[in-house]
């Protein structure tokens, strides 16, 4: 009985792992194609085993192409706009969790119903607005749309809810004031909660396409998300090359994705859904 | 002195709101209120105001047939992508559902796809789709050119989007599967509630929220996605990929006909705002949601 659970088990997590391989075939598949001659790839025939590593698609990536820059690019929107998403973020949520005042309802619903409005409509009225500032071409025009997430506000909130209104005030009795609450005793015991939230927000700045394809035209400014679309005119449909381009583009969202899997959820979710 | 502290006390809250509201004010409700008025006046190529046009631009964009074209497609694109990425994540959470020793290697393969980027996913596709050297046309022993077939495109780029919806809907459920007691599913199995009547009568209306969630992001994300559009195929072959956005794009940022881009960014921003509220309202009544 027991051995027959054990191999039934055993089968079904065997077509389980073929299914995953199934789902991320086309991620194999870039990543085999990167090492294959591009004799290889024009061929006509089935085959997906590259013959042997060929390396040189790797090596035009990085020498012909600004990969590096691009990359770094990215990193520096990602990481930016991410930090300063949580400041923005915990300072409003931290109004909304702990603070009565007037009209609070209708801040609130007025920023949460951002969320209704997708920032891509607004972006002919949003491009205008950061060009008119001179931002166009700057690391600056790429982040500052994303420098607030009604999202994140609403996690964070939930986050901030799950604490008692009597430790702040126990925290006043102390002489401890509203700042020095927030600073020193409520982001400090809810930065875990604060780095899932980063990290998310991190991955999805990361990967975003169309704001900067927007706001650069110039090469050396293009994220890597950009920058590997235009790619292929300029190799000239080597797909080799765009394809060990995609392979080291992949690389750090997926390695971070695989480590934080689960934190990245929770900052997703947050309180958002209680089940 | 003391009514100074008391005043500062009463504005302390609206200060730590500030920092966000600036960003709100300025890349949210300034742009959306200026396109909402602009959007009745006629711009020349320069943005001057050139004489109120009443309805004149919304009569324009809406007699385009390129434009209500783009609706229908974005519309199907909708219908499409999110109820059969949903059903896909569904089943490879139930898959899940229980921790077994490799679980961890194929969860992390199912939802794969929400560490992938659009524009990098798109060019593998693109390889994908190769009408000579692409996978799918060798597998299948046929010659279709998929992104340029005026029948098969949008297709083809709905094909991506489902690929990268899977994970994010994977992940989302199996939490909320996960997060069903063990108590619920013994004593359903003790009653005798098996297969379908399962899912449907205890499963799903407790991983709802969930569902509602993911609904909603994921309908707000298909209303407003462009970038496979853009990318791959710039709306061809004739406008049968074109999605409102990548409209808007090409009228008001490569192009300059901002009468019709301003008029077109309300109707898609209604659009997307009608079919969100409509998503939550047809869950609502089905969902228990805890605020």
């Amino acid at each position: 009985m027991s051995l027959k659970r054990k191999v039934k088990s055993g089968i079904f997590q065997m077509f389980c792992l073929f299914l995953g391989l199934v789902v991320i075939f086309p991620i194999i598949y870039c990543v085999l194609i990167s090492f294959m001659e591009p004799s290889e790839i024009l061929s006509r025939e089935l085959h997906l085993m590259p013959k042997y590593l060929y390396l040189v698609n790797y090596i035009k990536a990085v020498t012909k192409t600004e990969i590096f820059r691009f990359m770094l690019n990215s990193f520096i929107v990602a990481f930016v706009s991410s930090a300063v998403r949580i400041v923005t973020s915990s300072c409003a949520a931290y109004s909304f969790a702990f603070f009565d005042y007037p009209g609070k309802k209708l801040l609130f619903n007025l920023a949460i119903g951002t969320m209704i409005i997708p920032s891509d409509v607004l972006m002919v009225q949003n491009y205008f607005t950061v060009a008119g500032m001179g931002l166009l071409n700057t690391y600056m025009g790429m982040m500052v749309i994303f420098f607030v997430s009604a999202m994140n506000i609403f996690v964070i909130r939930q986050y901030f809810l799950s604490y008692s209104v009597s430790l702040k005030e126990a925290a006043h009795i102390d002489g401890c004031g509203n700042l020095r609450f927030f600073l020193r005793i409520l982001l400090p015991t809810t930065t875990p909660a604060l780095a899932t939230v980063f990290i998310s927000s991190f991955v999805g700045t990361w990967n975003t396409y169309l704001w900067p394809l927007i706001v650069t035209n110039v090469n050396e400014m293009r994220t890597a998300q950009v920058a590997i679309t235009m790619l292929n005119s300029e190799a000239s449909n080597d797909y080799g090359v765009v394809m060990a381009a995609a392979t080291i583009i992949l690389i750090p969202s997926i390695l971070v994705f695989v480590i934080f899997q689960r934190k990245i959820v929770g900052g997703l979710m947050g309180g958002a859904v209680k089940g | 002195m003391k009514r100074k502290k008391t005043l500062m006390k009463k504005v302390e809250p609206y200060l730590y709101l500030l920092p966000a509201f600036i960003f709100f004010i300025l890349f949210v409700y300034y742009p959306f209120l200026k396109n909402e008025i602009l959007s009745f006046f006629t711009l020349d190529k320069f943005r001057t105001i050139k004489g109120f046009a009443g309805l004149g631009n919304y009569v324009k964009v809406l007699t385009d047939e390129t434009f209500i074209q783009s609706i229908i497609n974005t519309l199907i694109y909708v219908f499409v992508t999110v109820p059969v990425s949903m059903v896909i994540g569904y089943f490879l959470a139930l898959l899940c559902r229980k921790r077994r020793r490799c679980s961890s290697a194929y969860e992390a393969m199912f939802a794969m796809s929400m560490a992938t980027s659009a524009s990098v996913m798109a060019m593998i596709f693109q390889l994908m789709y190769n009408p000579s050297m692409g996978i799918i046309n060798k597998l299948l022993g046929i010659q279709v050119n998929w992104l340029n077939n005026p029948d098969l495109a949008l297709l083809s780029i709905m094909m991506i989007q489902i690929w990268s919806n899977i994970g994010y809907n994977f992940i989302f459920i199996l939490s909320g599967l996960r997060g069903i007691s063990d108590d619920i599913m013994e004593s359903a199995n003790v009653d005798g509630v098996k297969g379908l009547q399962l899912q449907t009568k205890i499963i799903l209306p407790l991983i709802s929220p969930t569902i509602l969630f993911l609904c909603v992001k994921d309908i707000a994300y298909a209303m407003t996605t462009a970038s496979f559009t853009l990318i791959l195929t710039q709306g061809g072959p004739g406008g049968a990929t074109e999605t409102m956005i990548s409209y808007i794009y090409k009228k008001g940022i490569t192009g300059t006909n901002y009468n019709v881009a301003f008029a077109a960014t309300t109707i898609c921003f209604l659009l997307s705002a009608v079919m969100m509220a409509a998503s939550m309202a047809l869950e609502g009544k089905k969902v228990h949601y805890e605020s």
